[in-house]
């Protein structure tokens, strides 16, 4: 509230009208609000969120992950839609992927896009693959060049890998996978035999 | 009553040496620290001086996460350990005098790109090794390459990259094209040493045809 001071003398302003006291109660009461305290309060909690949140990311990206993986390439292995797959971060740091490998990559073709395949050969080794799956029997053999991987998905006539793409350089694995958590019905290790 | 202040152990400390008797003692409990009827001071300043050593732990592991945080997903310091730049980037023998540099990530969001970035990526034949060099050409682009009057198309997802330091760079004209996914960040400033201190501008190499 201003309050004018005259000679000394401090004389508080009368509301003059109905609108004006509501107003002075208004500001009144907005000053009695301990808005220090509340920005205080906002900014732990705030700080507290954002520490949750780091904890959260370096969990998922170095650790363990999740990964809702979708399409028919890796049938019967993977459901077209709805699993849910726990994700090795660890792994393909250190170079502990191996061929039989089910593992998530950055697709050549669109670094935006992830996509799960299953490695069929690391580098030096030699992989033979179907040409045309479905329409001839025709295999071709490669080397798989230093530093790359070969990747195959399990359902070779409806899928998009290195048949088409070529060996994939190793920086683009992502994460390994090897165990579902979901559907209930299915949970435990993709490749295990029911 | 009054909230108890967050760092309890200092404040058990100094109540119990403004007290001091033992029935005073026996008053205070926290979930850290249960104080037994006979207690003297030292015993109170050892167990003080371990949650003292605890904060400090807490306060180290805040601090890495969030810096791990930040260094993957915003902004991220490089030294520059090869020649493949020189002379907008110099490494020297020694890891302190070499060229320090800043790098960005969000452009790792939608990988969209300009001609003549300077770039972090992971070598295609050894997922260990990082390199910055020069994006030359872009996905889609056809580029003529510098030796012999090939012209190449750049595939979709992968891109062209070529060192300043023609002579002493280990690149695209090796490797061929690299896909985008292996791109770590993008180097916007140089921090170190301080002579060099600025921003790393987007060039295009003279008389280097551009890219159709």
């Amino acid at each position: 509230l201003m309050i004018p001071k005259t000679k000394g003398k401090i004389i508080p302003i009368e509301p003059s009208s109905p609108s004006a006291a509501a107003m002075s109660r208004f500001v009144r009461r907005l000053a009695g609000i301990p808005w220090r305290q509340i920005a205080g309060e906002a900014s732990s909690v705030g700080l507290l969120m954002a520490q949750g949140l780091c904890a959260v990311h370096v969990v998922s990206e170095h650790v363990l992950g999740v990964a809702f993986p979708r399409g028919p390439s890796m049938l019967p292995a993977l459901n077209m839609a709805g699993d849910v797959l726990l994700t090795d971060k660890v792994s393909p740091r250190r170079g502990w992927v191996g061929p039989g490998d089910v593992v998530l990559l950055l697709s050549p073709e669109d670094p935006r896009k992830i996509v799960a395949k299953r490695v069929l050969g690391m580098e030096g080794d030699e992989v033979t693959y179907p040409v045309d799956a479905g329409n001839s029997d025709a295999t071709k053999t490669v080397v798989v060049p230093q530093g790359h991987i070969w990747v195959q998905g399990d359902n070779i006539y409806s899928s998009n890998d290195s048949r088409q793409f070529g060996p994939v350089p190793y920086g683009l694995v992502k994460g390994k996978m090897s165990y579902r958590i979901w559907p209930p019905s299915r949970i435990g290790s993709i490749d295990s035999k029911e | 009553p009054r909230r108890p202040p967050r760092n309890r152990s200092k404040a058990l400390v100094a109540s119990l040496r403004l007290h001091g008797t033992e029935e005073d003692c026996s008053c205070f409990c926290t979930s850290e620290v249960q104080i037994l009827p006979v207690c003297s001071d030292r015993i109170v300043l050892i167990m003080g001086a371990r949650s003292q050593l605890w904060s400090i732990a807490k306060m180290s592991v805040t601090g890495g996460v969030i810096g791990v945080t930040i260094s993957d997903r915003y902004v991220t310091v490089v030294a520059i350990k090869g020649h493949s730049m020189h002379p907008t980037m110099t490494a020297t023998d020694s890891a302190l005098r070499g060229d320090i540099v800043l790098a960005e990530k969000a452009c790792l969001d939608q990988y969209k790109f300009s001609r003549g970035d300077v770039i972090l990526f992971k070598c295609p034949s050894n997922h260990k090794e990082v390199f910055v060099k020069r994006l030359i050409g872009l996905p889609g682009e056809w580029i003529q390459l510098p030796a012999s009057s090939e012209i190449i198309k750049v595939p979709q997802g992968h891109c062209w990259v070529e060192g300043d330091n023609a002579a002493r760079s280990w690149d695209s004209r090796s490797f061929g094209p690299i896909p985008l996914g292996l791109i770590n960040g993008r180097v916007t400033h140089i921090i170190w040493p301080p002579s060099k201190i600025g921003r790393v501008e987007r060039k295009w190499p003279e008389d280097r045809i551009p890219p159709f």
